[in-house]
């Protein structure tokens, strides 16, 4: 009675208590239910596991860490994950830090417009770059048309072409920017006075390096390679397009393979292993950063930091930086965009030179007769990314500043907790195991729920529980910033909850909100690993359809969807860039 | 009549006390202040007289209507008790102009269009805003925000107008000019008005009531000049008055000199002594306590002087209206006026000490 009294006095509670119901029904419930995979008979194998569908079984977790298959199935696949992982991450750190510092702190040529472009790599689906890569490496290993390297005259060797190389490559160029991002962030918040006051006590600049800016940086690198390779672990695309023709696996890729193959158990484990690193990983970040918050100390207005000269080496240096640039974005773009142009690939002849692979009609192709743009295919992709993407940012973006509200204003403060944690926890899965947790749970009607796959409500209710992070926490912070007075003003007066948040809370924050909605619409966009596991032909979005393209042998048309693709999330990026001004930097570290 | 009646009201958060059995009245037509150091409580009060927090127990009645009153269950949302806050922050929309803020309570009570923006113009005009009517909060002053604020609340015609350290956030001219407004309100409306403060300044100019709280408790009620000649504790006596009031603690030599000898023995007893009923003089014969000028504190209009006691213990201050003729290291003598003269027991009470005794001590 009290409780109904008190839920009737207080609607924030009632709010938070359905926002927890959604939020368990959409991510603790899938999660929980592919964790559980991993132990259960799965239909079908009962002549493997020997127990009843449905029953407990060690079967699937034997079979990946203590059978004579583990070696190929299981610990091949770790092994090249972590490689990849900590390779790019470490070299995108080196070359990033490099980077920020000469961004943020020396006097090198057009360092604004330079901070910018930098950061355009990141901007672009990772798999462009995978893309652009086989374009110019591909070699006779892969059927199909041959590589631009291969057409004029030289043969790639395996190594180069494929596998672990340019894998690490590939996503060291995409997270270079990154890197860029959160310590030249971190540079700049450090208080330049920290360095003057060594300087005044006779420090040379090298030890001013060593002694105090680098210290002072130590937890933005850690934070930032840490988050580099809980995000490689879960990465999908780029060894799916560079790995698989030398059998170099990674865990997404096993996962994905599984799945395709019908091997539920085994794709549970798999997931189960990726969700493992990813939530130690992030562990370890969010731990090093409740560490390293004790010894910060915000820097007042002392950030008036003095340029380091590069003196002689000026130029030298920018023309090694705009070399990074060249080979990170003009490439990898113009390699894309000449490769749609040309009917065979590599021959520079005008004769070979065409429009067809967009617009022309009658090709003499299997399939896919028409230029991309007149296909019905891509329009019917484009469009699914459009509503797709487009109604889970906008669902993420309200559900995130309701999430907001309730962790601001909830009495309860463990439903605050809950909510936070919850909608947090998506962050520490890679997409790809979400995905295969989505897929588990609504792969049959359960309840009132009908099965949902092969629809695109599947793709969407992934999508709106995979922005939660991002989306709760702006709602979160946003609400922070806004002090519960202005509510109880309108309360004094008699407004209710849904008036308060209609009249006051969304005309306030719907600045914050816009910029929530764009930068989720963009990602939605952009992304592939969550969405290449419930996406069927007719839900294709543009990502699983260059996928589909990639895997038919279609390089033209693959390659003129994953330059549309960029071209959106490029054009999305810089709207926001201008509208919302400034933070860029916060909205991309998602 | 809306007298507000507070009885036994309690709020706990947690596990501590933010009010503590609370009784008072606070009479139609006045203008209370509820005066606190921060954290004493005195804003969950004001918000449970609102209605913004519940009270944990005891209850609340507003006009002879219970507003609160949790042990049996009843409750009166914030709207329906007829009063308005004014909140500390203003806490004006900063999305709406300012007509829109004072329109927007009277769009909630469903009034015709023609009749709100008649009231809003003559709100406006009320409190001499009616040139900003367009603005948006983030292009007004702090003083003007504070009247978009009042205007807003006052829109309604509250019986009881509440506000939250109303004169606070301004500057010294506009806090002037803002108290003569908030008189001539309470004086032009007849509304009971309540306000909270830490400023002793803030609440001995505008009220006509203060309620002294401290740790959620009430220390003392009473008209402001009482509460200032006559504070019922110490804590009164030492958060009322600035320069504050000179404390000699029980037991030292300073205080045996100012206890008369009635009093009974004189270890247990603290005094305090005002600085403007210190007298000073150069002469030894007329003095009780011997100091040393310490510092010449000029505050504007008068001046402070600072002394230290020949047995040590805090310095002692002197309120003059006019440039001491002392110099910083000159020994002096003190003598106290014996209106200014408290003094407390062990517990913090006061001893009262009748008029004629203090003559004669």
């Amino acid at each position: 009675m009290t409780l109904l009294r008190g839920f009737a006095r207080n609607p924030v509670l009632g709010l938070g208590l359905v926002l927890l119901v959604v939020f368990i029904w959409l991510i603790a419930l899938p999660i929980g239910m592919i964790l559980q995979d991993a132990v259960t008979a799965q239909t079908g194998d009962g002549a493997r596991t020997g127990v009843a569908d449905g029953a407990l079984t060690g079967y699937y977790l034997t079979r990946a860490f203590a059978s004579r298959m583990s070696g190929i199935i299981f610990f091949a696949p770790l092994w090249n994950t972590v490689l990849v992982a900590i390779c790019a991450s470490a070299l995108a750190l080196m070359i990033g830090s490099l980077l920020a510092w000469l961004l943020v702190r020396s006097d090198i040529p057009l360092r604004g417009w330079l901070a910018g472009a930098m950061l355009i790599p990141y901007m672009l689906p990772v798999w462009t770059f995978a893309l652009a890569w086989v374009t110019l490496f591909k070699n006779a290993t892969l059927g199909g048309q041959p590589g631009w390297a291969q057409a004029l005259g030289a043969q790639p060797p395996d190594w180069l072409a494929y596998g672990a190389v340019p894998t690490i490559v590939v996503l060291t160029l995409h997270y270079i920017p990154f890197a860029i991002l959160i310590i030249g962030g971190a540079l700049q918040r450090l208080d330049g006075q920290l360095e003057e006051a060594a300087r005044m006590l006779g420090a040379r600049r090298l030890t001013i390096l060593r002694r105090i800016t680098l210290p002072a940086l130590r937890p933005a690198v850690l934070s930032a390679g840490l988050l580099m390779f809980a995000d490689a672990i879960g990465e999908f695309s780029v060894p799916y397009i560079l790995g698989l023709p030398v059998q170099f696996e990674t865990l997404a890729v096993s996962l994905f393979r599984a799945i395709s193959t019908q091997q539920n158990g085994m794709a549970a484990v798999f997931a189960g292993a990726v969700l493992l690193i990813g939530v130690v990983t992030l562990g370890i970040d969010a731990w090093m950063l409740r560490e390293a918050r004790r010894f910060t100390t915000i820097g007042g207005k002392g950030a008036i930091s003095r340029t380091a000269p590069l003196r002689a080496a000026r130029w030298p240096i920018f023309a090694a930086v705009m070399g990074v640039f060249i080979i990170s974005v003009i490439v990898p773009l113009g390699v894309l965009f000449l490769s749609t142009l040309m009917h065979i690939p590599g021959r520079f002849t005008l004769a070979n030179f065409t429009l067809d692979y967009w617009i022309g009609t009658n090709l003499p192709t299997v399939a896919f007769q028409s230029g991309i743009l007149l296909t019905p295919e891509f329009w019917n992709a484009a469009w699914n990314s459009l509503r797709i993407a487009g109604m889970a940012a906008l669902a993420a973006g309200v559900l995130g500043l309701l999430v907001g509200y309730v962790v601001a204003r909830s009495p309860w403060r463990w439903l605050a907790g809950a909510l936070r944690g919850i909608t947090f926890f998506p962050y520490l899965v890679p997409g790809i195991a979400f995905a295969a947790a989505i897929l588990v749970l609504f792969a049959a009607p359960r309840g009132p729920i009908p099965a949902l796959y092969g629809t695109p409500w599947i793709l969407l209710l992934a999508l709106i529980a995979d922005q939660m992070p991002f989306a709760s926490r702006v709602g979160i912070s946003a609400m922070a910033q806004l002090g519960p007075d202005i509510e109880d003003a309108a309360r004094m007066m008699g407004a209710g909850l849904l008036r308060r948040l209609r009249s006051i809370v969304l005309p306030i924050l719907n600045g914050a909100l816009a910029t929530a909605i764009l930068l989720s619409f963009i990602s939605g966009i952009k992304g592939v690993s969550l969405f290449i596991l419930l996406a069927v032909p007719s839900t294709d979005v543009l990502t699983t359809f260059s996928l589909r393209l990639v895997d038919y042998g279609y390089a033209q048309a693959a390659n003129a969807v994953v330059l549309v693709i960029a071209m959106l999330a490029l054009l999305g990026s810089m709207v926001i860039h201008r509208a919302a001004g400034a933070n860029f930097a916060q909205g991309l570290e998602r | 009549m809306p007298d507000i009646s507070l009885q036994n009201l309690s709020k706990t958060f947690g596990n501590g006390h933010a009010v503590n059995d609370v009784s008072l009245t606070i009479k139609d037509g006045s203008f209370t202040c509820i005066l606190g150091p921060s954290g004493c409580g005195k804003t969950t009060l004001l918000r449970m007289i609102a209605g913004l927090e519940v009270a944990s127990s005891g209850d609340i009645s507003i006009g002879g209507q219970m507003v609160d009153a949790p042990a049996n269950g009843r409750f009166i949302a914030p709207d329906q008790r007829g009063v308005g806050l004014v909140f500390q922050s203003y806490a004006l929309w900063p999305h709406m102009t300012v007509a829109q803020n004072v329109e927007f309570g009277l769009s909630l009570q469903r009034m015709s269009a023609d009749a709100r923006r008649a009231r809003v113009a003559a709100m406006l005009e009320t409190l001499r805003i009616a040139d900003l009517a367009n603005r948006y909060p983030s292009q007004l002053s702090g003083g003007q925000q504070q009247r978009v604020a009042l205007a807003r609340s006052m829109a309604l015609a509250p019986k009881v107008l509440l506000l939250d350290e109303p004169l606070s956030n301004l500057d010294a001219a506009l806090r002037l000019a803002m108290r003569a407004e908030l008189t001539r309100l309470h004086r032009e409306f007849g509304t009971t008005i309540v306000f909270v403060t830490h400023d002793q300044w803030e609440a001995m100019t505008l009220a006509t009531d203060i309620v002294v709280l401290s740790g959620g408790m009430v220390q003392q009620i009473g008209p402001a000049i009482d509460i200032y000649d006559a504070p019922c504790t110490r804590f009164v006596a030492e958060f009322i008055g600035n320069p504050p009031i000179n404390i000699f603690a029980a037991g030292s030599a300073a205080a045996a000199a100012l206890i008369p000898q009635h009093m009974g023995p004189p270890a247990a007893i603290t005094v305090g002594l005002r600085p403007e009923a210190v007298q000073i003089s150069a002469a030894a014969s007329t003095g009780v306590l011997e100091a040393t000028v310490t510092a010449l504190i000029p505050t504007g209009g008068s001046w402070i002087v600072e002394m230290s006691l020949q047995d040590g213990g805090p310095a002692v201050l002197h309120a003059a209206p006019n440039r001491p003729d002392f110099t910083p290291s000159q020994r002096v003598f003190i003598t106290p006026n014996p209106a200014g003269l408290h003094f407390f027991g062990p517990d913090g009470r006061a001893i009262s000490v009748s008029p004629m005794q203090k003559e004669t001590s």
